[in-house]
């Protein structure tokens, strides 16, 4: 019985040794110096210096159509949940959507950084300066007409 | 210096809810594992364990922790074989419908009652051949709705035994399975339903060491059935490869259409120990042709590929596996599994233009431990990876990412499941801000074979702010 327990203890120390030495060397990675300066600063050429509308819809469309759209309403009406045709909901199926609903978007991308939401990763760094620099250059786009 | 700071309370969060969790795991004293890592502790979760069991040579030993020990395709994922079907039916559900190993027969759920009486030590029940020449004799014991007929000419000594595996078809012609997906997510108070995964695997095995194998998979939206179907690039060849094994020290080779094989293949394709490498199972884009060859050798395992992809920033082809762009690739995937714990590392080189996404390298580390092996009364199994790893941006300029991933299971009764899981990626190392920590806490029930529901709350805390939290659902089906 006290071998067994022993052995056990022994058992439990190694995993927690293993978890907190990886723990701790992640911490060493996380911590030692991971960029001081955003994407802009450290490669401007990394994104187009002038994005097209192109560009900019198909990031949107993979990253946020799937739950913005059309029909999201219609679906979550049905199951019951209060989606419904709330007017602040975007559908970016449009270039209307995105263009009508960009100060929303901006506020959720750029100052919250909320979405996409949960645990959805975020957009990344390049995601962010195309959207960023077409908005600087004046979102051009097919439903603006420049 | 202040970004090093606000990173600090996520960091020692992290640590304490995984020093909490072990902590009132261990206080418990009851149970856990990850597939593979924790099967080493019976050797009846597999298979039916006669008696008068001799292990043969090495090179005809099917026993191994390596991924082929239980899916038809080496590298992992998907279509289960006989060892891998036989584990699904006996070890993981709270019901049973193959013998309940040994070891597990006062695991079952409280007030669950005994649905499970068979037993490899049961003289009513078949105990399975103990040689070669002894399975021969157990044909007649099939009885399998989802694996019919035998590839052409005499069973060899690489072949699944038949008998071995119950009244599983160890070695068929023809089987088809099915994978499905549903997945809800509760994320800032909103309900999202979609169909994440439809997968129809079908293997056809004509002759002895030759399978074709098939599955054409539907990617999932979660704006609904509707949009799943009318994506153009769904349904589509998740994987089409012709594939020779049955070779000595489980040696193969395979060529067409997969995922290469590198680091743990976790189901969670959100993970971003698969995501970050372009390895996110759950998309076309990651998929790459190619060859691909590997053995296991009881417990060491390599799997080496080298293979051509479409470019980074487009969707192949979903029928014409050869639809792919300028450069190439090759993954190499070796280690040791054993019983109670597996080290392993891998390699993945992608070599293309710059438009076509651009160089990559990148090195992984990986381990299982299992103390569940060590001792009936720890049944935990822990696993990790780190990764490490270059990649070229637009400008053609170079830079590191770096992902690590662990997480910690407790299996308190066969059939459910405690998980913890933590992962941290930066995506740039010179970009500041740009990294995450992930946490999730949550549940796996599989209440009978082929029905697993999986629960999780996922904490979310990207460097830049805007922390959050979703409650996801998944039931699966699969067989
Ligand atoms: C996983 C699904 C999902 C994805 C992907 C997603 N969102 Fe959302 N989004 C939601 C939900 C759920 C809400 C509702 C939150 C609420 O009403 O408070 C929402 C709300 C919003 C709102 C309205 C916020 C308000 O309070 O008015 C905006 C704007 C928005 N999202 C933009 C985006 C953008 C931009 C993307 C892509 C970068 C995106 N979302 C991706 C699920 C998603």
């Amino acid at each position: 019985m006290f071998l067994k327990r022993s052995g056990n203890s022994y058992l439990r120390l190694l995993l927690v040794i293993s978890i907190v030495a990886l723990t701790i060397f992640v911490a060493a990675v996380v911590g030692c110096a991971s960029g001081d300066r955003p994407l802009e600063a450290v490669d401007p050429d990394s994104v187009p210096a002038d994005p097209t509308w192109d560009q900019v819809f198909s990031i949107i469309q993979r990253e946020c159509t799937p739950c913005h759209n059309d029909d999201n309403g219609k679906d979550e009406d049905d199951d019951g949940s209060e989606n419904g045709d709330d007017d602040d909901d975007p559908n970016y199926e449009t270039c209307e959507g995105v263009v009508g609903g960009l100060s929303d978007l901006y506020d959720e991308v750029f100052e919250k950084n909320t979405m996409p939401p949960g645990a959805w990763p975020r957009l990344t760094s390049e995601e962010k300066l195309i959207i960023q620099r077409w908005i600087d250059n004046g979102v051009k786009s097919p439903c603006t007409g420049n | 210096m202040h970004g090093q700071l606000r990173r600090l309370p996520v960091l020692a969060f992290a640590v304490l809810t995984m020093l909490v969790g072990l902590v009132v795991c261990f206080t418990i004293a009851l149970s856990t594992p990850m597939y593979s890592g924790r099967s080493g502790r019976t050797c009846d979760n597999c298979h039916l364990t006669p008696n008068d069991w001799v292990n043969p040579p090495l090179a005809e030993r099917k026993c191994a922790l390596a991924c082929q020990a239980c899916h038809v395709d080496p590298a992992g994922g998907g279509m289960r074989n006989a060892s891998g079907r036989f584990y699904g039916r006996a070890t993981l559900p709270m019901i049973a419908l193959s013998p309940r190993p040994t070891a597990d027969w006062d695991r079952r759920l409280p007030g669950f009652g005994r649905w499970d009486r068979a037993t490899t030590y049961s003289h009513d029940l078949p105990l399975g051949p103990n040689t070669f020449e002894e399975s021969h004799a157990y044909y007649d014991s099939i009885s399998d709705w989802a694996a019919w007929g035998r590839p052409y000419g005499p069973p060899t000594k690489y072949d699944f035994f038949q008998g071995r595996y119950g009244s599983i078809n160890a070695d068929p012609f023809f089987r088809i399975g099915i994978d499905i997906r549903f997945a809800a997510l509760v994320s800032q108070g909103e309900l999202l339903r979609f169909p994440m995964q439809l997968d129809v695997p079908v293997s056809l095995h004509p002759i002895h060491h030759l399978t074709l194998f098939v599955n054409t998979g539907v990617r999932g939206q979660s704006s609904g059935y509707s949009e799943t179907f009318d994506d153009s690039h769904t349904p589509y060849f998740r994987e089409l490869f012709v594939l020779t094994q049955e070779w000595p020290y489980q040696a193969y080779a395979k060529a067409g259409r997969f995922v290469p094989s590198y680091g743990l293949r976790l189901d969670d394709h959100t993970s971003r120990i698969r995501r970050e490498f372009e390895l996110d199972g759950a998309l076309p884009e990651s998929r790459v042709t190619g060859v691909e060859v590997g053995a296991a050798p009881n417990y060491p395992f390599l799997n080496l590929s080298w293979f051509t992809m479409a470019s980074r920033t487009r969707t192949p082809d979903p029928w014409n596996i050869f639809d792919v762009d300028e450069g190439w690739g090759t993954a190499l995937n070796l280690g040791y599994r054993s019983e109670g714990w597996s080290l392993g590392g891998s390699a993945l080189l992608r070599r293309r233009p710059i438009r076509e996404g651009g160089d990559t390298s990148t090195l992984g580390v990986y381990g299982v431990l299992n103390p569940w092996y060590f001792s009936r009364r720890v049944p935990l199994t822990y696993q990790a990876e780190f990764d490490y790893g270059s990649y070229q941006r637009l400008s053609g300029r170079k830079t590191n990412h770096a992902v690590f991933y662990q997480e910690l299971n407790w299996l308190v009764f066969n059939g459910v499941n405690l998980l913890a899981a933590y992962d941290w990626a930066d995506p740039d190392r010179e970009v500041i801000d740009d990294e995450s920590h992930r946490l999730s806490g949550g549940f796996q029930i599989t209440p009978i074979p082929g029905v697993t529901v999986d629960g999780r709350i996922r904490g979310f805390f990207p460097a830049a702010g805007g922390d959050d939290a979703d409650f996801f659902l998944q039931l699966h089906l699969w067989w």
